[in-house]
């Protein structure tokens, strides 16, 4: 297979997974949809399993682990959102779980869903809607509407552009990155088979992955922490 | 792969929303729940602990306090008690200057008594003698003889009566 034939399957390919007959395939459900499905499936038995018959006393190896993570995940998110918007913290922490899990899918040779655009815009429009709301909820709906012409009137419609652009570039970001970690994945594999991609993959499938499932919460999280101030 | 499906996007939100309600209530709600039992464990030891201490500090407090009354009471006492001695030592030595001074006095008044007695005494006998004397000479004769031997006695009586 040449690399424009892969290159073709890699990005013209299929993605629906479920065929629905109704309004016109409208309710198709796309493959990275099926597997964010595994990956929640997937961490509800991890954390059922982790977290299943804790005690406050002499606590198992188990435990300690999931306290230690948990706690130490909502540091690195709570460092970034801040005293005053504390109150995001476990919600932007699932984010990074979710990005995270569904970009480290890579590893076990599977198509990351987090390159699909569907699912990077779906994450991103929760994260800008959630940046909007604390603002709203921390400032009020005038003292949200007065924050755009902030910190001088002439740039507010910078700052109204700033709400398309946040987003767009929030899951483009993602999008482009897994993309093209991906992509390249796919053509050392092509090229040498063996050994070279296992060193590629620790690179783009477990640092880059995680590297981007941190920048996407670390610039909401950064967002958030702006919008409520 | 470009392409933009609404339906996955939802679809997506609502995957992510099971996601939050999984982890909230399964991985947050329940390390919450032992990280929080566990503090207000700690928070109850730690105040039982600030109790006792306090408590025991208040002992200490309170035994000081009566270990200063207590030496502030010796103190007083002893002073007291010294004074006391003191003032009855003066009085004691007082006393028995007064009384050493009655008896010097006691004293010299008896031996003036003594001696003014044993004045008039050795006049009493004196006159005896003289009076004895006279009588004899008055009742004897007289001669040069008798008159001798009479001086004689009278001498040898008064020198008995001397010694």
């Amino acid at each position: 297979m040449d690399i424009k034939g892969k290159l073709h399957e890699l990005l013209l390919e299929d993605k629906v997974a479920i065929h629905l007959n109704i309004a016109n395939g409208f309710f198709d459900v796309n493959k990275s949809v099926v597997l964010t499905w595994i990956l929640l499936a997937v961490l509800a038995v991890l954390i059922l399993f982790l977290t299943s018959g804790m005690r406050v006393h002499q606590p198992g190896k188990r435990q300690l682990f999931v306290e230690y993570a948990t706690q130490w995940l909502r540091g690195i998110v709570g460092g970034i959102l801040g005293e005053e918007a504390i109150g995001y913290r476990d919600f932007i922490t699932t984010i990074l779980v979710f990005i995270g899990g569904a970009n480290l899918m890579g590893l076990f040779g599977i198509v990351p869903p987090t390159m699909d655009l569907n699912v990077t815009i779906a994450v991103a429009a929760v994260a800008i809607v959630m940046v909007e709301a604390a603002g709203i909820r921390a400032l009020g709906l005038k003292g949200w509407f007065k924050g755009f012409a902030k910190p001088m009137a002439v740039i507010t419609p910078m700052n109204i552009l700033e709400l398309a652009i946040r987003p767009l570039s929030l899951c483009m970001r993602l999008f482009g990155n897994i993309l093209g970690a991906t992509v390249i994945m796919e053509l050392i594999r092509m090229a040498v088979p063996i050994v070279v991609p296992l060193v590629f993959s620790l690179y783009f499938d477990i640092f880059d992955g995680l590297i981007q499932a941190y920048v996407f919460v670390f610039l909401t999280s950064l967002y958030i922490r702006e919008a409520v101030e | 792969m470009l392409n933009i499906s609404i339906a996955n996007i939802i679809y997506t939100i609502i995957n992510l929303l099971i996601l939050f309600f999984l982890m909230k209530k399964f991985l947050f709600g329940r390390v919450d729940q032992i990280l929080g039992e566990r503090a207000s464990e700690i928070e109850a030891a730690k105040k039982s602990a600030e109790q006792i201490r306090e408590e025991s500090q208040a002992k200490i407090d309170d035994y000081n306090a009566k270990f200063a009354e207590i030496e502030r009471d010796r103190d007083r006492l002893m002073s007291e008690a010294r004074e006391m001695s003191g003032r009855e030592y003066d009085e004691v030595i007082a006393n028995a200057r007064k009384e050493a001074a009655r008896i010097v006095e006691d004293a010299k008044k008896a031996a003036q008594v003594e001696a003014r007695r044993e004045r008039d005494n050795q006049a009493t006998q004196l006159e005896n003698l003289v009076l004895d004397a006279a009588r004899k000479i008055s009742s004897a004769k007289h001669d040069e003889e008798s008159d001798r031997k009479l001086y004689d006695e009278f001498i040898r009586m008064g020198e008995q009566e001397d010694v």
